[in-house]
């Protein structure tokens, strides 16, 4: 029993070394199933050390659930968005050009 | 400063003078066969005439420049009022100080008038030298601005939606750091554009030739201060891709 709690620290301990990120872009699956977790020792409830990666022992309930669904972004509005800005960008080149233009006429000014 | 003053009306005259000179020999047809009888009182009246009309040629065409200024200024949407009055205020100035000069042009009656009064339309006024690029820069620097505020919104959206992504439970570490360039741009992009009018707005015609650098410095760094928008919106573009891979699934690192 207390064999198994060092194990499942030991794991957790290495995976966070490791860069292991606490989340993911895909939702995890619920729980693992491992060699480790079929000696038949129930595992108490109260350890609440989060084990991701396959190799981790089976876990009552995952302590930094995944993404079940991708949040509601509004990538259109912000596409309609960055469409306008590309606009006004584009604008903007024009009156850099006529600004461009105005200071090339300085020559011109002595000339009738 | 009399020196120089005299070398440029000097200038101003001959090459207002030259051209109807090539003019008038060029109307051959037109003038007397006899060239004794040609009196030095009708060259003189020719030299008027011609040197008349070339100056008030030259004053129509300010005049219409700066009815174009005027109508550009109109026209932007994302100048700043107190930018547009002060341009506006200027140029009905000019304008009204060009149509006064053109008044006394043509009732000059002397050659000698005349070389007091021509140089008056480039020195009073540097409609070309001073007052247009002045107008440009500032119409170019407040849509800069503009730009950098819309720029802003976005960042603003962007950093929303990767923040619910993040409270998702996705890793958004890329698209936030995607986010700080973008931010540091808009910055850089919209303090460069907000130097502008002060840097020209105060310049008049008798800062010239001097106001032709400051001129210049600041379209240097409208430009500069373009690439950055220009970079933050290529960025915002990144950042959107980055949101649509992580929604995909893809991966990310």
């Amino acid at each position: 029993m207390r064999r198994i709690g060092v194990m499942l620290m030991v794991v957790s301990v290495a995976a966070a070394g490791c860069g292991a990120r606490a989340t993911v872009p895909t939702p995890k699956p619920a729980s693992n199933t491992s060699t480790e977790t079929t000696i038949g020792e129930p595992v108490e409830a109260t350890d609440p050390a989060p084990v991701p990666g396959s190799t981790s022992p089976p876990l009552l309930e995952a302590p930094s659930p995944a993404p079940a669904e991708p949040p509601d972004v509004a990538v259109d509005e912000i596409n309609l968005m960055l469409q306008g800005i590309d606009e006004t960008l584009a604008e903007l080149d024009q009156l850099l050009n006529d600004a461009a233009a105005a200071l090339a006429a300085e020559e011109g000014e002595i000339l009738p | 400063m009399m020196m120089k003053r005299l070398v440029t009306a000097g200038l101003a005259v001959a090459i207002l003078a030259a051209v109807p000179g090539v003019a008038v020999a060029q109307e051959a047809p037109a003038r007397p066969t006899n060239e004794q009888e040609v009196t030095r009182a009708d060259r003189g009246a020719q030299w008027v005439d011609a040197l008349k009309s070339r100056a008030l040629e030259a004053i129509e065409k300010r005049l219409v420049t700066i009815g174009e200024l005027e109508a550009a200024i109109n026209r932007s949407e994302t100048v700043e009022a107190d930018h547009a009055a002060q341009l506006l205020n200027e140029l009905r100035a000019s304008a009204a100080g060009l149509e006064a000069l053109a008044g006394e042009i043509r009732a000059a009656e002397d050659l000698e008038t005349l070389w007091a009064l021509v140089p008056k339309i480039f020195e009073d006024y540097r409609i070309y030298a001073v007052v247009a690029p002045k107008v440009h820069l500032v119409l170019g620097a407040d849509h800069a601005g503009s730009v950098a505020d819309r720029i802003k919104n976005a960042a603003g959206s962007l950093g929303e939606a990767l923040d619910s992504l993040d409270e998702a439970g996705f890793d958004v570490a890329d698209g936030e750091k995607l986010l700080a360039e973008m931010e540091r741009l808009i910055a850089a992009g919209a303090e460069q554009a907000g130097s502008i009018p002060g840097m020209v707005l105060g310049l008049t015609p008798a800062d010239y030739p001097g106001s032709s650098e400051t001129l210049r410095s600041a379209q240097s760094v409208l430009q500069s201060g373009t690439e950055d928008l220009r970079a933050a919106g290529q960025t915002a573009h990144e950042i959107v891709r980055f949101i649509l891979s992580v929604l995909a699934g893809d991966s990310t690192e």
